[in-house]
């Protein structure tokens, strides 16, 4: 008796909470489609029209076509520099032993905790001598040393995992040690290269400050900075319809990639993570 | 491997010395500017000492960011792993139906930038035509207080939208954490007559410990770290109810012009944060429990 | 299988995207640019584009490179750090833009202002301006910063509601509560409702209040940081006297958490009778009026035995546009300004946007919109009698002070003596802070239409 009125209650629980969790993203979804005068009127009542206005709009004024583009290359190529390093990083942290290894360990868990506007002006400035500033080339560099930290916590914890047997076989064999790593410990971490990925991937489509910074032209500006002037210009305006049709179209590539592989995400993290 | 430490030393090099160019040179530089005046426009800076400490150490503001800040920490601490855990346990440990649903859905607000998440919770939480005042309205109740306009209720709809944030990533990282531990623990508890709450208590909290301190760490990190949020949904009003560290950190830096005040106030947030997640490792360093 | 099509779309977006990336315009466009940056607000951008198009007619061989942004400071700050700043700027009213003067990031003007006045030759520019409207805008006699429009600020009411119901538009503050008083009792709709998330616009109230009871002479010594002047009588009545609106039940409920866009769509909606609001109202609402809404507005209301008239209104031209010191072509800077300032452009302003800009004549030569009109009307039946506060620009702490306490009063969080001793520690604060720069404002005349 006691057991069926759990499993009710705790059926009535999650089904609230997914309620929660669903409902204001098709709220999102189906207002994209709404006029902002519908949505002041009644916020929650499906749209009279479906009409694709608001999202041409924001399209257009916000140069989503452009800044897709420039968030693509972007976010892509600080994947694949980030991934290299940090993953090459982690291999050796966890596979090899030398004097310093856990401090610097510890000097990039350090990384995650550093609140990002302590660094941004000085920052700046480096990338100013550097004459890295306003580009996407800069931007790249900055995302991939500060996604590092969280890269090789994640990843080490993977290495970790896989047995040194492998390492001992494959050196007695007389593989050398960059292609033990590439051809061996790699795609035996896949998942939780894939993992990290994803959440890099996320992380950077969605990031703004840095960005802010460091590109001031126009026409180089990535995703979240012109959701952003979006935002604000609909604010001003008072043009929201088109302003969630501009957090729905940021939002669908995300969606989309994490619908699809994500129980990549949960493989991944089961591997390493326990041990870690 | 000790004679291979050569191998090793190079495959780290590249990563550390990106780190230390893009990373650790700016915030070490970062350090120094809380100890000058500086606008931020130009590149007049006057030396300051310590001044800007015992200005910080005077600023009624700044304790109540300090303040409001640790409130969402340590609530978002609280609830966050309570909720995520007893989620994935429910989940792994079948005890609720379509669990497969709910393990993708409930991911989703993490997908979502924190400017559509606060863009939607502010429209949900509008008085008056928010439908959280009007589900309630639906129950006949009147006089509803203002939500994120009231300085008592602010700060806890600002939790709460957190807590709607982060719920999802941390299930993830729960469930895969459970599902690593091999049947066999479960099936001994059964045969030993324990229920499902002690075998929550005696196999799955110990095993999944290592988890637990990371999500603590993170946690504490996303609490320290709450900007966009409070920015767009209150601008930490009203009356600074809900103002941050990080909040009052950016109007002192782009509004009022007082970059080395505000890097002092972040090189404060740096180390407060920085020995609290020490202290969180230290504490769970005794519980790490092998297979 | 689904994770390898996923790879491959990702890599060919990748390859596209090394195509597909942004251009920079300016990189098109030459050597001769004129590159201006505005802050993209309730006004819109056309009339910075009508005036950069009147700028090319004028200087054929010069470009000019206009764009604004809603966060137009956030996103040139690294360039005026770089070196590299536009030539002419309008940031972000709420900013501290004097401090940029001390830099010496501004440019002075005065050469700009005994210039002849593009459009009508036989005058300087100095004077087409508005008398009293260039002060707001000098540092020691020099003129830095120059005026965008002349902003009327107000009580807005909806001119098809009021004479449906009869109501009859408040001369004194005791008939402003009668009225809220009857419109409560008569009808479901609030008196009033207001954009409690930002509440320097019930400070338009505030500021009336004050006015009415203490006259100029109060305000000048409040923006003047003078001892003591936070806590007189008049201040502490002002705060009660706001407060006693919200404790009646007067505003509609849940104001208090209201950014401007909803209340003044709510206010739009009808669910509320007034609001105050400048007069950028109609031009910031336009994609949401309600066919036929004619939107009107009153002064906030005063005392018969106050210091201030009774119909006084709220009028600035703040200071805004300013030519950055260190940009490429700082005189093209100015010459845009001089368009941009021009008569003919301020006509333009007003018929498209509502708003005035301080160019005497401006408003002759083109329909004023009605809602704009109300206001002229409204300041012309008051004898030209306007006033302002300056302090809301020149010490951005205790700007952001009057903000919190004002809305601490209006929830009843504050009492009104607390309102007062709050204030006054904070201009104390800024008082002994050597880096606060200090300006001193004088008895003036008010700020009069020709």
């Amino acid at each position: 008796m006691l057991d069926l009125l759990r499993k009710t209650v705790t059926q009535v629980i999650f089904t609230v909470y997914g309620a929660i969790v669903v409902f204001p993203m098709v709220w999102l979804g189906y207002t994209s489609f709404k006029t902002t005068e519908e949505l002041f009127a009644d916020a929650w009542s499906l749209p009279e029209i479906w009409s694709l206005a608001n999202f041409i709009e924001a399209w257009n004024e916000a140069q989503i076509g452009d800044f897709f583009w420039n968030s693509i290359f972007v976010t892509v190529s600080t994947l694949i520099l980030q991934l290299f390093l940090g993953s090459m990083a982690s291999y050796s942290l966890a596979k090899y032993q030398f004097r310093g290894s856990n401090l610097i360990y510890y000097a990039f868990l350090a990384g995650l905790m550093f609140p990002i506007f302590l660094g941004l002006v000085p920052l700046f400035f480096l990338m100013k001598s550097l004459h890295l500033l306003n580009s996407h080339l800069g931007l790249i560099l900055v995302y991939a040393a500060f996604g590092l930290p969280f890269t090789i916590f994640v990843l080490t914890a993977f290495f970790r995992t896989i047995p040194t047997t492998i390492m001992e076989a494959g050196i007695m064999d007389g593989c050398s040690h960059f292609k033990l790593y590439w051809s061996v410990m790699l795609p035996l971490a896949k998942p939780g290269i894939v993992t990290v990925g994803i959440f890099t991937f996320i992380s950077i489509w969605n990031e703004y400050i840095l960005a802010l910074i460091l590109l001031s032209s126009s026409h180089l500006r990535t995703l979240p900075l012109g959701i952003a002037v979006l935002q604000f210009v609909q604010f001003y305006e008072v043009d929201f319809g088109t302003l969630f049709a501009g957090l729905v179209i940021v939002m669908l590539p995300t969606l989309l990639c994490y619908v699809i592989l994500q129980n990549q995400i949960t493989k991944g993290i089961t591997v390493g993570a326990v041990k870690g | 491997m000790q004679r291979n430490w050569k191998a090793g030393l190079l495959f780290i090099l590249p990563a550390l010395l990106f780190y230390m160019l893009f990373m650790i040179v700016p915030y070490g530089l970062a350090f120094g500017v809380s100890f000058v005046k500086w606008r931020g426009v130009s590149m007049d800076m006057q030396f300051f000492g310590l001044g800007n400490f015992r200005m910080m150490f005077s600023d009624p503001y700044f304790w109540k960011a300090l303040t409001n800040t640790i409130f969402f920490t340590v609530c978002t601490g609280v609830i966050v792993p309570a909720l995520a855990l007893y989620f994935a346990v429910s989940v792994t440990r079948r005890l609720v139906r379509w669990a497969r649903f709910y393990r993708i859905t409930y991911f989703f607000p993490n997908l979502i930038s924190q400017v559509a998440i606060a863009v939607l919770w502010w429209f949900a939480l509008n008085p008056q035509f928010g439908i959280f005042s009007n589900f309630l309205r639906l129950f006949g109740m009147q006089d509803l207080p203002s939500w994120l306009g009231d300085p008592v209720w602010a700060p806890w709809c600002i939790v709460v939208v957190k807590v709607w944030a982060a719920v999802g990533f941390y299930m993830v990282l729960y469930v895969s954490s459970i599902e690593g531990i091999p049947e066999d623990y479960y099936d001994a508890c059964r045969i030993d007559g324990a229920g499902e709450w002690q075998a929550f208590r005696h196999v799955t909290l110990p095993l999944i410990s290592e988890m637990m301190k990371v999500s603590t760490i993170f946690l504490l990190l996303n609490g320290f770290g709450t900007f966009d949020l409070v920015r767009i949904m209150t601008d930490g009003g009203p009356d600074r109810s809900t103002e941050t560290l990080a909040t009052y950190i950016y109007e002192n830096a782009f509004e009022l012009g007082k970059f080395g005040y505000a890097t002092t106030i972040a090189m404060t947030l740096f180390f407060i944060t920085f020995s609290l997640a020490m202290l969180s490792l230290w504490v769970q360093r005794k519980q790490a429990v092998e297979y | 299988m689904k994770s390898k099509i996923v790879f491959g779309l990702l890599v060919l977006l990748y390859a596209c995207s090394f195509f597909l990336r942004g251009e920079d315009p300016a990189a098109q466009m030459g050597d001769r640019v004129m590159e201006g940056v505005f802050f993209q607000g309730g006004y819109g951008m056309e009339w910075v584009w009508a005036a950069a198009a009147e700028f090319e007619r004028a200087h054929p061989d010069i470009t000019a490179y206009v764009w604004g942004n809603p966060r137009a400071w956030d996103q040139t700050r690294p360039r005026f750090l770089s070196g590299n700043p536009p030539d002419v700027f309008w940031g972000i009213h709420n900013i501290n833009f004097w401090v940029n003067l001390n830099d010496g990031l501004v440019a002075n003007l005065d050469s700009l202002m005994d210039t002849p006045a593009y459009g009508q030759e036989h005058l300087k520019f100095k004077e087409t301006f508005m008398a009293g409207s260039l002060e707001e805008g000098q540092y020691e006699g020099q003129q830095y910063f120059l005026p965008i429009t002349y902003a009327i600020n107000g009580i807005w009411y909806n001119k098809g509601m009021f004479d449906e119901h009869g109501w009859t538009i408040p001369a004194t503050w005791d008939e402003f509560l009668v009225l809220c008083e009857l419109i409560t009792k008569t009808t479901d709709i609030a008196p009033m409702t207001h954009q409690g998330k930002y509440p320097s616009y019930f400070g338009m109230i505030y500021r009336g209040l004050i006015y009415k009871l203490g006259g100029e002479a109060l305000l000048v010594d409040l923006d003047n940081l003078e001892p003591g002047a936070w806590q007189r009588p008049e201040v502490i009545e002002a705060a009660r006297l706001s407060r006693q609106v919200i404790a009646k039940g007067y505003a509609l409920e849940g104001s208090s958490s209201f950014s401007h866009t909803e209340a003044q769509m709510i206010w739009l909606q009808e669910k509320a009778a007034m609001i105050p609001c400048g007069t950028w109202l109609e031009s910031e609402m336009k994609h949401a009026l309600p066919p036929g809404f004619e939107m009107r507005v009153m002064p906030v209301p005063g005392f018969i035995d106050g210091l201030g008239g009774v119909g006084a209104m709220e009028a600035s031209a703040g200071p805004a546009f300013w030519v950055p010191q260190e940009s490429a072509h700082p005189e093209w800077g100015m010459e845009y300004l001089r368009v941009l300032l021009s008569r003919k452009l301020a006509g333009n302003f007003l018929q498209e946007i509502g708003s005035m800009q301080p160019i005497i004549g401006s408003d002759k030569d083109v329909p004023v919109p009605p809602a704009t009109q109300s206001a002229l009307d409204v300041i012309a039946a008051a004898d030209g009698e306007t006033f302002n506060m300056r302090f809301t620009s020149w010490y951005l702490e205790l700007d952001n002070e009057f903000d919190n306490a004002l809305g601490a009063v209006l929830n009843g969080d504050t009492t009104p003596e607390e309102f007062g001793v709050r204030l006054e520690a904070q201009a104390e604060r800024l008082r002994r802070d050597p880096d606060t720069i200090r300006f001193r404002r004088r008895l003036s005349g008010a700020l009069a239409q020709d």
